[in-house]
C-alpha cells in the first residue's frame, strides 16, 4: 500500500496546511508590521539595555521615563 | 529620586561556570574514547559498561546536557540578572536548579553504563529521571519568569525571549516525548509505537537541537557579544523579526529526520519545506552577530573572546546551511545514516556552542573574579587548536560519509552490488576515523588549556559572591495603549509573552503530532505481524539494554541498493507493536530490519562471542557477557501486561503461560545450537536476544509466502 493513502484516510487532511500557511504568513506580517511602526528612540532604548552600567544607575532617560 | 539597593548573586554563576568546565572536560574525553573505539574496538577493555553502545549515549548526554545545559544557566544566570536589573527570584530556586542538574547528570552517567535506557535519542534516561528533569527545568523556568516579573528595568532585552521560550519549548518537548508506561523501577515502555514513536522522538530531536543547543545561545549571543564588542547590536529589529520566524518554523521541521522512512510522505514533506524556510531566520541570527563588528574587526583581531564569537557565529551560519540543504530529499538519501551527519552536527556542538561557551567563559571568568585573564596567549593557543580540532573532526567525516554512501549505492554492471560486503565499505573509512579522533583530541587539549588558563585566572583574582548594585524600581505601566503599542504592552507583561511563545510553539507541535495520532488507525494492517514472544521481547530489552541501536538501524529504505543489500524496504505496518521504535539513525553497522533467518543460530552466538571470527576485519565489540549471563525474566509478566495495556494484542491470562512459552522457545534454539555443536544454557541472554534477531522482519515474509 502506498504511503500517500494515509493522507487521504485523514479527514479533511487539506486543511493542515491551508492552516500552516495562514498562521506563518499571519505571524510573519505581524512582526514586520510591529517591526516596522517601531521608533528609533524606543529600538535605540531596547539594544542598549545590556551596554548600560550594570551596578549604578547612570542612565537619564530611564529616570525621566519612571516619573 | 528613588533608588533601590540590591546584590546580583554571582555564587550561583561561578557554581554553574565550574560544572561547565568539569563536563566539558569530561563529555569530550568520553567523546575521544567512543571515537578511537571505532577502529580499536578493543578499547572497552572487555566491559559492557565502556562499550561503544553505552558510551555513545554517554557522550552525547554529557555534552548536550551536562557541558551545553551548565553552559547556559551560567549565562542565563548572568546576564538575565543584569538585563532585568534585579537579583534572581529565589535562592533557593537557584540552588535546587544546581544541584538537581548535577544530581540528574550523575544519574544519568550511571544509569546509562549499566543499560538503563529507554533507547530514544537524547532522551534515553528512565523514567524517574524524566521526572526530576521536568521537575527542575521547571524550578529554573519559575525562577527566570519570577525575575522577570520583579524586574526594575521597564523593557524586556531580547536575549530573555530567547530564554524564555527555550523554557517554554524544551519543557513540551520533554514532557511529551517522555511519556512512557512504568514496568519497574527502572524500565519503562514508550506508549507510542513505530511510525507514531519515530515522529515524536523526531519532533523531539529536531526541537532539542533548536532549543537547547539554538535559541538560548542566540540569547547568550545577543548579550555576551554586545558586551565583548562595547557596541549595541546591528540590528535590534532584525533580531525580533528572526525570533519569532525561528520558534514559528523550527517546530515543524521535526520529519526531515525521517526521510525515506515508513512514515508518511505528506509528514517528511512538511519536514523538508520548514527545514527551508528555516535557513532565512538562522541567518538572520547568524549575520546579526557578525554584522554587529562591522567596523570593529581589528578588535576581533586581539581579543580572544571576539575571535571564539566570531567562529561560534560562522559555525551557526554553517550548519543552519547545511541543516536545509541535508533535508532536501536527494541530498538525505546520501546523508542518512553516515558520518556526514555526524560532520553536521559537531560543527554545531563543537563549533557553535563549544566556541560560544569558551567566549562567554573568556570573559566571564576575569569579570567576576576582577581581574585580567591570566594568559591571552594560552586563549590563543586555545582558539587556534579547536579550530584545527574542528576541521580535522569535521572535513574526514563528510569525506568518509560522502564516500561509504557511494559505495553503499554502486552497482556493477551486471546489476549487482560492486560491495555486497558491508564490511569492505567499512574498512574503507578506518583512516578517517583515525583522522576525526586525533580532531577531537586536539578540541580536547583545547579545553584542557582553557581549563588551565580560566582556574590560573581565579586564583590571581578576587571573587564577589554579593554584587552591589543599584537601580531605580520600575513604576507602573503608565503608558495607555494609546497608539498601537499591543506588542510593548505585551513584552512588558512576562507571563502573558511566555504564554504566547508557548501557543506559538504548541500550535506547531500539534499541526505536526495530531495526524500521527489519526495515522494510527490509518496504518495499513499486515495480518502477518504479530506481537513478540515473551523470548523475543526480552530479546529486544537486551538489545536495547546494550544501545545496539547506536549503530544499526532497523529501517530498509525504499531504494534499489537497499532492497538489493538487505530486502524488502521497511512497511509501517511492521512496527505497529515495537514500543519503542528502533531504526536507529546511524549505520555504524549493516542494516538489521531483514536480520531474522538471514544467518543461522550457530552464526549469532559466534559472531556475539567474537565478531571477528563470523566477519574478520569486523570493527563490532565482542559481546562475550552475553553469553554468561543469566537472562533475568523476573518482570516478564508485568513487562507482557504494560505491552496489553499499550494496544499489544496479548490474550487475557497470557502473562501465566509466558514463562513455560519461554522456556520452549529457548529450548528449541538451545537444541539448535547443539546440533552444531554449542552448548548453551538456555536460561543465558544470548539465548533472548538470538530469538529476537532471528524474529527481525521476518512477519512479512510469511505474508509474501501465504500470496504466493
Amino acid at each position: 500500500m502506498k504511503f500517500s493513502n494515509y493522507l487521504s484516510s485523514i479527514e479533511n487532511v487539506s486543511i493542515y496546511p491551508v492552516i500552516t500557511l495562514i498562521l506563518f504568513f499571519a505571524v510573519f506580517v505581524g512582526a514586520v508590521i510591529w517591526i516596522f511602526t517601531r521608533d528609533k528612540e524606543y529600538i535605540s532604548k531596547l539594544e542598549n539595555i545590556p551596554l548600560e552600567n550594570d551596578n549604578f544607575i547612570n542612565n537619564t532617560e530611564n529616570e525621566n521615563e519612571s516619573n | 529620586m528613588n533608588v533601590e539597593k540590591f546584590n546580583y548573586d554571582n555564587q550561583i554563576v561561578k557554581l554553574f561556570l565550574i560544572a561547565t568546565i568539569v563536563w566539558g572536560i569530561v563529555g569530550l574525553l568520553v567523546g575521544v574514547i567512543i571515537a578511537t573505539q571505532l577502529y580499536i574496538p578493543e578499547l572497552n577493555l572487555g566491559l559492557s559498561f565502556t562499550t561503544f553502545g553505552r558510551l555513545r549515549p554517554l557522550h552525547t548526554n554529557a555534552a548536550i546536557f551536562a557541558f551545553v545545559g551548565n553552559a547556559i544557566y551560567t549565562g542565563v544566570y548572568y546576564s538575565l540578572q543584569r538585563i532585568t536589573k534585579a537579583r534572581m527570584f529565589s535562592d533557593v530556586l537557584s540552588k535546587i536548579n544546581f544541584w538537581g542538574w548535577q544530581l540528574i547528570i550523575v544519574l544519568a552517567a550511571v544509569t546509562l553504563v549499566t543499560g538503563i535506557t529507554t533507547s530514544k535519542e537524547y532522551a534515553e534516561l528512565e523514567w524517574p529521571i524524566d521526572i526530576l528533569i521536568a521537575l527542575v527545568w521547571v524550578v529554573f523556568g519559575v525562577n527566570m519568569i519570577g525575575t522577570l516579573v520583579k524586574r526594575r528595568e521597564k523593557h524586556i532585552y531580547v536575549a530573555a525571549w530567547f530564554y524564555i521560550s527555550t523554557f517554554v519549548t524544551v519543557a513540551v518537548l520533554h514532557i511529551g516525548n517522555s511519556i512512557e508506561l512504568p514496568v519497574t523501577f527502572l524500565k519503562s515502555y514508550s506508549v507510542y509505537a513505530g511510525v507514531q514513536d519515530a515522529l515524536v522522538q523526531w519532533w523531539y530531536g529536531h526541537n532539542a537541537v533548536a532549543f537547547f543547543l539554538t535559541t538560548p545561545f542566540l540569547g547568550l549571543m545577543y548579550y555576551f557579544l554586545p558586551k565583548a564588542a562595547n557596541r549595541p547590536i546591528f540590528s535590534y529589529k532584525l533580531s525580533i523579526l528572526h525570533f519569532w520566524t525561528l520558534i514559528f518554523i523550527y517546530i515543524w521541521a521535526g520529519p526531515h529526520h525521517l526521510l525515506y522512512s515508513a512514515v508518511p510522505n505528506w509528514a517528511q514533506s512538511l519536514g523538508t519545506v520548514f527545514s527551508i524556510m528555516l535557513w532565512m531566520p538562522s541567518w538572520g541570527g547568524m549575520l546579526n552577530g557578525l554584522l554587529t563588528l562591522r567596523g570593529a574587526w581589528d578588535r576581533v583581531r586581539d581579543n580572544p573572546v571576539l575571535k571564539f564569537f566570531v567562529i561560534g557565529v560562522t559555525a551557526y551560519g554553517m550548519s543552519t546551511f547545511e541543516g536545509p540543504m541535508l533535508s532536501l530529499k536527494n541530498v538525505n538519501a546520501l546523508a542518512h545514516f553516515t558520518d556526514w551527519i555526524l560532520a553536521h552536527v559537531h560543527v554545531g556542538t563543537l563549533g557553535w556552542n563549544g566556541f560560544m561557551t569558551f567566549g562567554m567563559l573568556y570573559w566571564l571568568v576575569p569579570k567576576l573574579w576582577k581581574t585580567d585573564l591570566y594568559s591571552k596567549k594560552l586563549a590563543n593557543v586555545h582558539f587556534w587548536i579547536g579550530t584545527l580540532g574542528m576541521v580535522v573532526w569535521v572535513i574526514p567525516m563528510w569525506w568518509s560519509g560522502i564516500t561509504q554512501s557511494l559505495m553503499w549505492k554502486e552497482f556493477t554492471p551486471l546489476g549487482l552490488l560492486k560491495y555486497p560486503n558491508f564490511l569492505e565499505t567499512v574498512l574503507q573509512i578506518v583512516p578517517m576515523y583515525i583522522m576525526r579522533s586525533i580532531g577531537g583530541l586536539l578540541y580536547l587539549t583545547g579545553i584542557l588549556i582553557a581549563s588551565y588558563n580560566l582556574f590560573k585566572t581565579m586564583g590571581k583574582g578576587s571573587f564577589t559572591a554579593e554584587e552591589a548594585a543599584e537601580a531605580a524600581p520600575r513604576g507602573p505601566v503608565t503608558e495607555k495603549l494609546q497608539y498601537g503599542m499591543i506588542h510593548r504592552y505585551l513584552e512588558s507583561k512576562a507571563i502573558l509573552f511566555t504564554v504566547l511563545a508557548l501557543v506559538a510553539i504548541l500550535i506547531g507541535g500539534l499541526v505536526e503530532i495530531i495526524p500521527t495520532y489519526l495515522v494510527k488507525s490509518n496504518i495499513p494492517t499486515i495480518a502477518s505481524v504479530k506481537p513478540y514472544t515473551p523470548l523475543e521481547l526480552e530479546g529486544r530489552d537486551i538489545y536495547i539494554s546494550n544501545a545496539c541501536n547506536s549503530c544499526h538501524s532497523q529501517l530498509v529504505r525504499p531504494f534499489r541498493s537497499e532492497v538489493e543489500r538487505y530486502g524488502e524496504y521497511s512497511k509501517a505496518g511492521e512496527f505497529v507493536y515495537d514500543h519503542p521504535f528502533l531504526w536507529g539513525s546511524k549505520r555504524t553497522g549493516p542494516d538489521l530490519h531483514r536480520i531474522g533467518k538471514k544467518y543461522s543460530n550457530m552464526w549469532h552466538y559466534l559472531h556475539m562471542e567474537n565478531p571477528r571470527s563470523m566477519s574478520p576485519g569486523s570493527l563490532m565489540p565482542p559481546y562475550p557477557w552475553l553469553l554468561e549471563n543469566k537472562l533475568d525474566d523476573s518482570n516478564l509478566k508485568a513487562k507482557i501486561s504494560a505491552m496489553r495495556t499499550l494496544g499489544v494484542p496479548y490474550e487475557e491470562g497470557y502473562e501465566e503461560v509466558a514463562h513455560a512459552e519461554m522456556a520452549q522457545q529457548a529450548e528449541t534454539i538451545v537444541n539448535d545450537l547443539l546440533d552444531n555443536g554449542i552448548v548453551v544454557e538456555p536460561d543465558k541472554e544470548i539465548v533472548a536476544l538470538i530469538a529476537y534477531l532471528q524474529r527481525l522482519g521476518t512477519d512479512i515474509k510469511a505474508e509474501v509466502a501465504e500470496n504466493k
